[in-house]
C-alpha cells in the first residue's frame, strides 16, 4: 500500500477529538447496515473522520455481527462478505477452453494407459472395487453411519427451513455418491465448472490439482451466498481454512467419536477405510478429519498432511464427534460448542436443567442415530459424559437437555 | 417538498403499521406504538416550526414504514416489562449476546461479564434507581435490533477500556516505561506551516469517506477488510481507493505548497524530508532520552540545552 506523508499522518491525527457528542447507537446500528438516508450517512462519516471511538465501535460491532463468527451468532452475512472473486485463471473460464483441457486431459491419461497399462490396470480394478466398500464400510465402524447414505434432501430441508440463519445443509449426499463414485481428474475439472459459492478468501483447492473457477453469488444475501451447489461447495470464512466439501460423505468424519486423543499424523486415514487407488486417493484428500492436539480442536482437508485450528477457545478442549456437517467438541468446565455445517460457524451451547448448568468438565462426546422407521432424523442425538459421571443428552441440537 | 398526508389521515397512518409491527401480540395498544412513532418522528424528522403542522406527511410515513417495525414492538414491549416480549427476546439474543461480546473482548471472561452487564441494562436493573428503566427504549428500528445490541455492546466495551486506560496507575505507567517514552502528539515546532495548511486544504477536499478510509487505515491500523465491511465495498476497490488517495494527496499537496509560495522543487522537498524524517526524528528522540549523558546532561559540557532534542530533565 502507498504510504501518504507523514503531514497526512500528523493533520488527521490532529483532527481527533475526544470530548465531544457520539451518534447514538441506533445511527451507528443503522450505518453499519446501510439503513440511514445519504445525508445521515454522510453526517456519521464526517463523525468517524475525527472519532476514533466511534470508529473502533462500528469496528467491533461488525466484527461481532458480520464476521460470522463462529460462536454465538448464526451467520448473518453481510453482502460484502460475500467475495465477487474473479477467477484466477480467467482464461479457463470460458466454456471451450474448458473442455479443451477436459479433453487435454483424457488424452493424457489415455496416453498414460498405453504406456504403463499394466500398473494402471491394478490401480483401476482396486478403485472398481473400493467405492462401493467405501460407501459400506462407516457402518462398520460407527452407529450412526449406517443411514448417512440415505440422508434425504427432505430431512436437510427441514432442517434448513428451521434454522434460517443458518448455512443449509448439503443435499442429498448419498445421492452424489452414488452417481459418481469414482471422481476422477477430469471429473473433477468438470465440476468446476459449476458455480460454487465463495465466501471469504480464495483458497487452493486441495488434492485436485486443477485450478477452480470461482464464480462470485449472483446475489449477495444470505440465502443465495450460501445456496449449497449439489456438486460441490466452496466456503471459507473468517481466515479458516478452505474445504471443498466434495460430493463424496467425508469419510474420516462418519460416526467419528473421540475422548481427547489427537489423530495420528494421518489423521483421516487412521480411522477411515484404507484406500489404496489413486482416485481413492483423491476422495479421502477431499474429506474432512478432525483432531483435537493439545486442546485446541484441529481440521485438515488433505488427509491429515497438514492440520489447521478450526475453533479457537479460551480452554482447552477435551473431545468432540462429529457426523457429516454435525460436528461438537467439548472442553473444560462445561465448555460445549456445535457446528452444524461442518465446522464453518460454531456456536456454544450451555446446557441448561432447571436452572442449574453444565459445568464440569465435558470428557466424551458421542453421536447417536436417531433414525425411525430407517429414515434417519437429524439433529442427531448428542450425549454427553462429564468428570462427574453425569451424562446430559439432547435430541434437538442442543436446545433442550436431559440429564442421567 | 414532501407532500402532505390528507387531513384525517394522521389518526390512521400507525394503524397499518401497528398491525404489521405485531405489537399486539405483546400488549401494545394502537395508540401507544403510534406515540412511540411520534417519538421516533421528533427524534429524527423535526417538524418544521414556521408551519406548525400537525399533519403527518408522506416522508414520515415513508420513514416509519422504512423503520424495522417488528424488532420495535419488541424492544419496546420489553421495555414496558411485558413477559410473552421478554420470553421471545431471550429465546432469540440471549445467546447471541454471548457470542457478541466473545468476538468484542477475545476473552471468555469478560465477554461474559460484558454480555451479563448489557442483559441487566436491557432489563432495567439499576441499584440506584428506584423505577426499572430498560435501555431499550432507546432503541428506534432505524437498524436491525441484533445490530443495535452490537453496537450498544462496543460502545460499552470501548468505554470500560477507555475507563481502565485512564486507571492504569503511574506505577504501571513507568514499569511500563510510559513517562519515559516521546508523546506521539507532541507537535513538532520545526514543523513548516505552510506545509500543514496545504495538508489540511487538501485533506478537506475530499470526501468524507474518503477521509474515513485513510483515518481507519493509517490512523487506526484497520485491515482492507475491516473497512470494506464497514463502508459496504469490496476489498479491492478499498485497496485501489487508499494507493489512488496517497497518490493524489502527494500531488495536491505539493500543489498547495507551490501555490503558498515555494517551488517545486521547495515543495517536493519539504514533503520528501517530512516523510524520510519520521523515522529519524523519533530515532533521534529515543536515543538522546535513552541515553545517560542525555537524561542527566552535564552542565558543564553542555550549557544550553536545546530544547527541542527531547530530554527529560
Amino acid at each position: 500500500m502507498t504510504e501518504v506523508p507523514k503531514t497526512v499522518h500528523d493533520r488527521l491525527q490532529g483532527l481527533q477529538r475526544t470530548a465531544q457528542a457520539h451518534p447514538d447507537a441506533d445511527l451507528l446500528a443503522g450505518f453499519a447496515e446501510r439503513a440511514l438516508s445519504p445525508d445521515e450517512r454522510d453526517g456519521i462519516l464526517e463523525h468517524l473522520v475525527v472519532c476514533g471511538d466511534c470508529r473502533e465501535v462500528v469496528t467491533l460491532a461488525l466484527r461481532a455481527g458480520a464476521m460470522s463468527a463462529p460462536i454465538g451468532i448464526e451467520t448473518e452475512t453481510d453482502p460484502s462478505l460475500a467475495i465477487p472473486a474473479k477467477a484466477k485463471n480467467g482464461w479457463i473460464s470460458s466454456p471451450g477452453l474448458r473442455w479443451a483441457a477436459l479433453a487435454t486431459g483424457v488424452a493424457v491419461a489415455a496416453a498414460v494407459l498405453l504406456l504403463h497399462p499394466k500398473k494402471l490396470n491394478q490401480a483401476m480394478l482396486t478403485s472398481e472395487k473400493q467405492p462401493a466398500t467405501t460407501i459400506a464400510q462407516p457402518s462398520e465402524h460407527s452407529q450412526i453411519a449406517a443411514s448417512t447414505d440415505g440422508i434425504s434432501n427432505k430431512g436437510m430441508a427441514d432442517e434448513a427451513r428451521s434454522e434460517p440463519g443458518r448455512l443449509p445443509a448439503k443435499p442429498n449426499l448419498g445421492q452424489a455418491s452414488a452417481r459418481s463414485p469414482q471422481p476422477s481428474l477430469g471429473m473433477l475439472a468438470a465440476n468446476n465448472g459449476r458455480k460454487p459459492p465463495l465466501v471469504g478468501k480464495l483458497p487452493t483447492v486441495p488434492g485436485t490439482g486443477a485450478q477452480p473457477d470461482y464464480r462470485a453469488p449472483a446475489n449477495g444475501s444470505t440465502g443465495e451466498t450460501f445456496a449449497p451447489s449439489a456438486e460441490s461447495t466452496l466456503l471459507a470464512q473468517n481466515d479458516a481454512p478452505a474445504i471443498e466439501k466434495a460430493k463424496q460423505v467425508p469419510l474420516a468424519i462418519r460416526g467419528q467419536a473421540s475422548t481427547g486423543q489427537p489423530a495420528s499424523d494421518t489423521g483421516a486415514g487412521s480411522e477411515a477405510p484404507t484406500l489404496k487407488s489413486t482416485d481413492a486417493d483423491q476422495m479421502s484428500a477431499r474429506a474432512v478429519a478432525w483432531s483435537i492436539t493439545e486442546g485446541t480442536l484441529q481440521w485438515s482437508v488433505d488427509s491429515g498432511h497438514s492440520w489447521q485450528s478450526a475453533l479457537h477457545t479460551d480452554r482447552p478442549l477435551l473431545c468432540y464427534a462429529a457426523h457429516d456437517e454435525d460436528v461438537w467438541a467439548g472442553g473444560q468446565a462445561g465448555m460445549l460448542f456445535h457446528s452444524s455445517n461442518g465446522g464453518l460457524t460454531w456456536m456454544q451451547v450451555r446446557p441448561w436443567i432447571n436452572s442449574q448448568q453444565l459445568s464440569s468438565d465435558i470428557t466424551h462426546l458421542e453421536l447417536r442415530d436417531n433414525s425411525r422407521n430407517g429414515k434417519p432424523r437429524l439433529p442427531q442425538e448428542i450425549i454427553v459424559s462429564t468428570s462427574n459421571n453425569e451424562s446430559w443428552t439432547s435430541i434437538d441440537g442442543g436446545t433442550t437437555w436431559d440429564r442421567k | 417538498m414532501p407532500k402532505p398526508v390528507q387531513p384525517g389521515q394522521e389518526a390512521d397512518f400507525a394503524a397499518p403499521l401497528y398491525e404489521r409491527s405485531g405489537a399486539a401480540a405483546y400488549g401494545v395498544s394502537e395508540e401507544q406504538f403510534a406515540a412511540i412513532l411520534s417519538e421516533i418522528l421528533r427524534k429524527y424528522l423535526p417538524r418544521n416550526s414556521k408551519t406548525g403542522s400537525e399533519r403527518v406527511s408522506q416522508q414520515e410515513v415513508d420513514f416509519c414504514a422504512s423503520l424495522r417495525l417488528e424488532e420495535l414492538a419488541l424492544a419496546r414491549a420489553c421495555a414496558a416489562g411485558n413477559e410473552q416480549a421478554w420470553k421471545d427476546f431471550v429465546s432469540r439474543y440471549r445467546q447471541k449476546m454471548h457470542g457478541m461480546a466473545l468476538h468484542i473482548t477475545r476473552d471468555s471472561a469478560h465477554a461474559a461479564e460484558l454480555a451479563d452487564s448489557l442483559f441487566a441494562d436491557l432489563y432495567g436493573v439499576s441499584p440506584l434507581a428506584e423505577v426499572r428503566k430498560s435501555k431499550l427504549v432507546f432503541y428506534t428500528g432505524r437498524g436491525s435490533l441484533e445490530g443495535w445490541l452490537r453496537t450498544v455492546m462496543a460502545q460499552e466495551f470501548v468505554n470500560r477500556y477507555r475507563k481502565q486506560k485512564r486507571t492504569v496507575s503511574l506505577e504501571e505507567q513507568t514499569e511500563n516505561g510510559v513517562q519515559f517514552a516521546a508523546d506521539p502528539s507532541e507537535p513538532d515546532p520545526t514543523a513548516d506551516q505552510r506545509l500543514e495548511a496545504a495538508t489540511d486544504e487538501a485533506l478537506a477536499e475530499l470526501p468524507a469517506e474518503d477521509r474515513f478510509m485513510l483515518a481507519s487505515y493509517y490512523l487506526d491500523g484497520r485491515t482492507l477488510a475491516e473497512i470494506a465491511r464497514t463502508l459496504g465495498l469490496h476489498e479491492s476497490s478499498v485497496s485501489r481507493r487508499l494507493d489512488r488517495l496517497a497518490t493524489g494527496l502527494r500531488k495536491r499537496i505539493l500543489a498547495g505548497l507551490r501555490g503558498l509560495g515555494m517551488s517545486h522543487a521547495q515543495a517536493a522537498e519539504a514533503l520528501e524530508t517530512d516523510v524520510r524524517d519520521v523515522q529519524l526524528l523519533n530515532l533521534r528522540k529515543r536515543l538522546t532520552q535513552d541515553s545517560g549523558p542525555k537524561t542527566f546532561p552535564d552542565s558543564r559540557k553542555v550549557p544550553a540545552q536545546d530544547p527541542s532534542d527531547g530530554s527529560n530533565d
